[in-house]
């Protein structure tokens, strides 16, 4: 055995260990960007919809989710918009959570259990980052890629 | 959990840590990171890879060098007869008398002192020939420092047990070849072909060379301590201690390649035969004092580190490969360092043009500091940094010393990645035999240390503005890359300083 095939074992053990790696994460790379995409999604259909002001204390028919996309703004006592929920065939499947007036600081998304999406907007509106949290908030990971849907907001 | 560690074959201890590290970073990427399937990821894991390699390494050396006790090398008190020690000093050009007076200075009394000139200058052999010692010189420069001792070993081989080799600037104490001969006539040492010693630089009146300096005290202790318990001790080549009868039976130092001193002690090694141990005996050489001469050197040794591709490692311990290995990955690093920062580069001004207004909030900050993902990165950054300044401290140096002694590396380190991968390119295209000795340099003014690391430096500070212009996604960088970006002028500081 020369030193070459002793490097070469070396190149090829190290290459293998990041084939490996990538191959082993990538399982987990695609569910959480598959999970941003069907967010997406939930922002972007539900936005499509008119707004209608449901009042929790009347009851008629206007104060249930009929359609098959729905979002409801949530105010706080005094007023103010305290939380987003969103509803696909009536049932909740995410909730946006409001902080310092309308900026989104975490959604949870109710998908084989509850994962949070800490998203954080740039000066222009734009999303610049997202963690994903476990239900206990320790991130578990974080993504940078550019998000497609732009913002979402009260209206 | 000591007690385990010491429990293992000594062979084996080093290796199982290693691959133990390894799998941990391993193991520590996997959880902390996500990659999409792309061929640019993968390229950028695989640096990663390469970098849980030195991590690995680098880590089991402290610890190791942390928990183990000094390895013994016995030897006599006093010395019963004399049997007769040649000592042999190999000149190329590089001639410094006063140095080459002090070899006279010898107490052993057997000792006969030869200078193996190869120098091909005139004034360079008047100036041998004006000492009093016997000068052999040959027709040719064939084999370069092997082939010169190799003239030596078969003309006069047989009437010496022992032999001392100094170089041009080896500076030994008067004792020197008396002690070395205390270890070599224990009968305990009987398999030990090749004894060193622990080398110290004599000009640290130089500022460049006493920061060089900072860390022999830890480069010694792992010499004693885990290069002579593996059994991978590999010689450098001079100030040491040669049984004569071995380097004969194994044919003499090995001529094909520049760095005869690996090559000679693999073979010594090779099938466990003989072996080849450090002794606590101190000597001297001349360390490079300014960044022409250290640039110099740091890119032939890398040349002929590469140059041992070609060698035979078969039976070999694997203590020895895997120095080996460790040798070939250090010398590789400018090359890795530089596709990183590359990579680094074009990550940034992608997420720069595709996302230009970010900017960095508290709760991320927040966030991020909490984060187990932070902790991880933190921890891979500066674990080897705590380990190593634990062993520091325990040999005495100060803190302020060792930090200095960082800096000064990391900026040397940058400021040679373009000659060393000048020197690695010159090497994959046929030069393989190129060898000038490491000469005296000027000291190279600011202009000058800029025009030698040129591409180095530019590419730090490409990688700085990268970083500056995407602080959200890469501003961990900044740790590493701040301060390196200041090499030119550290350097530039620290060579002109003298102490």
């Amino acid at each position: 055995m020369t030193v070459r095939r002793m490097a070469l074992g070396m190149l090829i053990l190290t290459a293998a260990a990041a084939l490996f790696l990538v191959l082993a994460s990538h399982v987990r790379y695609t569910f959480y960007m598959n999970l941003m995409n069907e967010c997406n999604t939930i922002i972007s259909e539900s936005n499509q919809l008119v707004p209608i002001e449901i009042n929790e204390n009347i009851v008629n028919k206007e104060s249930t989710v009929n359609s098959s996309w729905a979002k409801i703004v949530v105010l706080s006592a005094d007023g103010y918009p305290k939380e987003f929920r969103y509803y696909h065939d009536k049932n909740l499947v995410a909730v946006d959570k409001l902080d310092e007036g309308e900026k989104i600081v975490r959604r949870d998304i109710l998908d084989k259990g509850p994962i949070r999406i800490q998203l954080f907007y740039g000066p222009n509106g734009n999303l610049v980052h997202r963690y994903f949290l476990d239900e206990d908030g320790k991130i578990i990971d974080s993504k940078f890629v550019p998000f497609v849907g732009g913002r979402t907001g009260y209206r | 959990m000591k007690k385990i560690l010491l429990q293992c074959g000594d062979n084996s201890l080093f290796l199982i840590i290693f691959f133990l590290l390894f799998i941990i970073v391993n193991l520590g990427y996997y959880y902390f990171l996500a990659f999409s399937f792309q061929l640019s990821t993968l390229f950028y894991v695989w640096l990663l890879e390469f970098a849980a390699l030195g991590f690995a390494y680098e880590c089991t050396e402290i610890i190791l060098g942390l928990i183990l006790r000094e390895s013994d090398v016995p030897h006599v008190n006093k010395l019963r007869d004399y049997p007769p020690v040649a000592l042999l000093c190999v000149t190329c050009d590089d001639i410094d008398t006063n140095i080459l007076k002090n070899l006279g200075h010898q107490t052993y009394p057997n000792l006969h002192i030869f200078i193996l000139d190869d120098s091909q200058r005139k004034e360079s052999r008047l100036a041998v020939d004006s000492l009093e010692f016997k000068v052999i010189r040959r027709s040719g420069r064939i084999g370069y420092k092997a082939g010169n001792l190799n003239h030596w070993l078969f003309r006069y081989g047989s009437y010496f047990p022992y032999f001392v080799v100094a170089d041009a600037d080896s500076l030994l104490p008067d004792r020197f070849v008396e002690q070395m001969v205390c270890y070599a006539k224990h009968p305990d040492n009987h398999k030990i072909a090749i004894f060193e010693s622990l080398i110290h630089a004599w000009n640290r009146g130089n500022g460049f060379v006493r920061l060089q300096s900072i860390m022999k005290p830890v480069v010694h202790r792992n010499k004693l301590r885990l290069d002579n318990r593996f059994e991978s001790t590999l010689s450098v080549g001079h100030n040491n201690l040669y049984r004569t009868a071995i380097v004969m039976d194994i044919g003499g130092f090995n001529e094909n390649y520049i760095a005869e001193d690996y090559a000679t002690s693999i073979e010594i090694l090779r099938g466990r035969k003989w072996l080849c141990r450090t002794v606590p005996v101190i000597s001297y050489e001349r360390l490079p004092a300014n960044l022409n001469e250290f640039a110099k050197r740091q890119a032939r040794w890398a040349f002929q580190t590469f140059q041992l591709l070609n060698l035979n490692i078969s039976g070999l311990p694997w203590n020895v490969r895997l120095k080996i290995l460790g040798t070939l990955h250090n010398y590789l690093m400018p090359i890795v360092a530089s596709v990183g920062m590359i990579l680094l580069v074009f990550f940034n001004l992608q997420r720069w043009m595709f996302s230009p207004n970010l900017y960095l909030s508290q709760e991320m900050i927040g966030v991020l500091i909490k984060s187990k993902f932070f902790l991880f990165w933190l921890m891979y950054l500066f674990l080897p940094f705590l380990l190593r300044t634990i062993l520091t401290l325990r040999e005495g140096v100060a803190i302020g010393e060792y930090l200095r002694s960082i800096l000064f590396h990391s900026a040397l380190f940058v400021a040679t990645i373009w000659p060393v991968i000048r020197r690695l390119t010159t090497f994959w295209t046929g030069d393989r035999l190129g060898f000038n000795a490491t000469s005296k340099a000027t000291c190279p003014s600011l202009l000058q240390i800029l025009k030698l690391g040129g591409p180095g430096f530019a590419l730090t500070w490409i990688a700085l503005l990268s970083v500056i212009l995407n602080p959200i996604f890469s501003a961990l960088n900044l740790i590493w890359i701040l301060p390196i970006s200041l090499s030119p002028l550290l350097i530039y500081y620290y060579q002109r300083s003298t102490i």
